[in-house]
């Protein structure tokens, strides 16, 4: 265990590398950089990112702080949608799966399949004209009314609305709980998609799996059967796909992001791109790209965890 | 071989009505040029934000109405499936070949000499392709062809995997090695003995990047890192339409079904292939 441990570390650190090269060729193609030789512009840009100091946006902010101060509204939208692609994704999956080709099953393919068809950013534009602009339920943009003054304590407005609970009651709460709710539920479309269809297809396979069948003639209960010993085997699976489909699910994050003015990272980059601060783009680019190796990794690690077979094989 | 796997390709719920549409969208793509009715970018001065003929004020000459400048939405759509398709195309061809010939290389080489350009996929495979797109876009301007260039960067370390993959799996298999004791030299080997057993994985790549190539060339469209300005790429076509979606819903809802339809019957017409190709498969 402690050997898969130690290797998904060392090809952690081997894609942080990576990250540096592909950073350091596309910051060599910014037109002011062609004064030095190579090999002294890659120990300059190498020495900046091992010593932290990834220098100033236009404006003269350290770009570190910048990014780190945006991470937690970019976490919090993320997480969201996963939890809720969990939540939905895999008791769809189940039902699909019992009822196999029977119209549940037809039902949650189809919803499926157009998840995976579906262009995010149109879906939330038209969400919006419905619910913000028409029906004016859902707020437009931004994570908290501007009527609220909460500070940031943690960075997540959900915790700090709470915190703030003695000048606002619960009221500032609500508010940010309103504001999530519609980038929340476009995200989470095509995570959904993923996990009810990963869940089925490994759900129908373990179901006449032997074991299973065994522990039928012996009497379990076929929900016992399935949310138990049936689930306890996917489990790792669906983990490992989830990861591997992360980087592809993230790309979400930049137009729902973009489009709900969510104040996250994607957004900033988007926003640094459009006034031309292109040092801070690609510095911005290589921490979050570093962020999604380490959790590329540590999910990874995770699954191989959750799987008995794969951590004794390492 | 090829007529049992038409049949079970036909038998697919959807498989059938999906491929023609297709066909018709990419016929459209093809031909647009010539079939639209108006110039995509002429101004009616007279026909600002009509909708679409079967609406109330609607005009038949403007089948599917027109946008803020006057601008015919169908001839602009149609336009947008010769770029959103053709970039989309080429992307995933561009992609398929590097990585196709990367892959096949690599594959060949010993496992020393692999670990730099393998890790090196592999950090690739982990990022965002909109993110790739965000420093391709700093480094290179924006411009469809950046656009292009990135999707298919993104794409390229699946192939590179895909074939990678299979060639190793397979190349230990007995068939090589008796095609081998037979006398075979490298190149029949791997045209004539590995080739049709690495093309299944590969064909079934093609059509998962080719609705991601359509979804990601649309994005970058939409955010105005690709097609800018008066290209009625889809994804542009909706960004432009942004501002007006309370008055004239139809030139946003027009291009987003166009992207929704199109990458839907790719889909469609994947899974079939896929589970045509594969009767047991297990894939997504």
């Amino acid at each position: 265990m402690t050997a898969s441990v130690l290797r998904q570390l060392v090809l952690m650190l081997g894609n942080i590398v990576g990250v540096i090269v592909l950073c350091f060729l596309f910051h060599q193609f910014l037109e002011h950089q062609q004064q030095l030789p190579w090999w002294q512009s890659l120990w300059q840009f190498v020495r900046a990112i091992v010593s932290g100091e990834l220098g100033t946006t236009q404006d003269g902010a350290p770009i570190i702080q910048e990014f780190f101060r945006r991470l937690p509204a970019t976490i919090e939208l993320w997480i969201s949608a996963i939890v809720l692609a969990f939540l939905i994704g895999i008791p769809a999956g189940v039902m699909a799966a019992t009822q196999r080709l029977r119209w549940p099953d037809r039902v949650v393919e189809i919803f499926a399949l157009i998840g995976f068809s579906l262009p995010v950013f149109w879906w939330a534009l038209l969400l919006v004209l419905w619910f913000s602009l028409e029906l004016e339920i859902t707020p437009v943009s931004e994570r908290i009314g501007f009527f609220y003054d909460i500070e940031p304590v943690t960075g997540f407005i959900l915790i700090d609305s709470l915190l703030a609970h003695e000048k606002y009651g619960i009221e500032a709460f609500l508010n940010a709980l309103l504001h999530l709710l519609l980038p929340v539920a476009v995200l989470a479309i095509l995570p959904i998609a993923l996990v009810t269809r990963v869940t089925k297809t490994y759900l129908v396979n373990v179901l006449s799996s032997d074991y299973i069948r065994m522990a039928r003639g012996q009497g379990f209960s076929e929900r016992r059967l399935v949310w138990k010993h049936g689930l306890a085997n996917i489990a790792a699976p669906i983990l490992q796909i989830f990861s591997l489909q992360l980087s592809s699910l993230f790309t979400g994050v930049f137009l729902i992001e973009a489009i709900f003015s969510w104040p996250g990272v994607s957004a900033w980059l988007l926003e640094r791109v459009q006034v031309g601060d292109y040092d801070t783009v690609i510095m911005g680019g290589f921490l979050l790209a570093s962020l999604l190796v380490v959790v590329n990794a540590l999910m990874d690690s995770i699954s191989t965890l959750a799987d008995p077979r794969r951590r004794r094989a390492r | 071989m090829y007529v049992s796997l038409w049949s079970r390709f036909a038998n697919k719920p959807f498989a059938l009505p999906s491929l023609f549409l297709l066909l018709a969208i990419t016929l459209l793509a093809v031909l647009g040029r010539w079939l639209a009715p108006f110039d995509p970018t002429l101004t009616h001065e007279n026909a600002v934000l009509l909708p679409p003929f079967w609406m109330e004020s609607g005009q038949t000459s403007f089948v599917l109405g027109t946008d803020d400048l006057g601008r015919d939405m169908l001839s602009r759509l149609i336009h947008g499936a010769r770029l959103t398709m053709g970039s989309a195309s080429i992307a995933v061809l561009a992609a398929g070949l590097v990585g196709w010939l990367l892959g096949s290389i690599a594959a060949f080489l010993p496992n020393w000499v692999v670990v730099l350009p393998n890790r090196f996929m592999d950090t690739l495979l982990a990022l965002p392709s909109l993110l790739l797109a965000v420093l391709m876009a700093v480094a290179f301007g924006t411009s469809i062809f950046t656009g292009i260039a990135a999707v298919a960067l993104a794409l390229a370390p699946h192939f590179y995997r895909v074939t990678y993959q299979s060639i190793k799996n397979e190349s230990s298999r007995e068939y090589v090695a008796a095609a081998r004791l037979d006398g075979a030299d490298g190149f029949s080997i791997y045209f004539q003995t590995l080739m049709p057993n690495i093309a299944v994985p590969l064909i079934v790549q093609l059509t998962l990047a080719f609705s991601a190539a359509i979804l990601d060339i649309a994005a970058l469209g939409f955010l105005g890192l690709a097609a800018t300005g008066a290209i009625p790429e889809w994804g542009n076509l909706l960004s432009s339409a942004h501002d007006f979606i309370q008055i004239a819903p139809w030139t946003v809802a027009l291009p987003g079904l166009a992207i929704l339809l199109t990458v839907l019957c790719v889909n469609i017409v994947g899974g079939a292939l896929r589970a045509s190709l594969d009767p047991k498969g297990v894939q997504r």
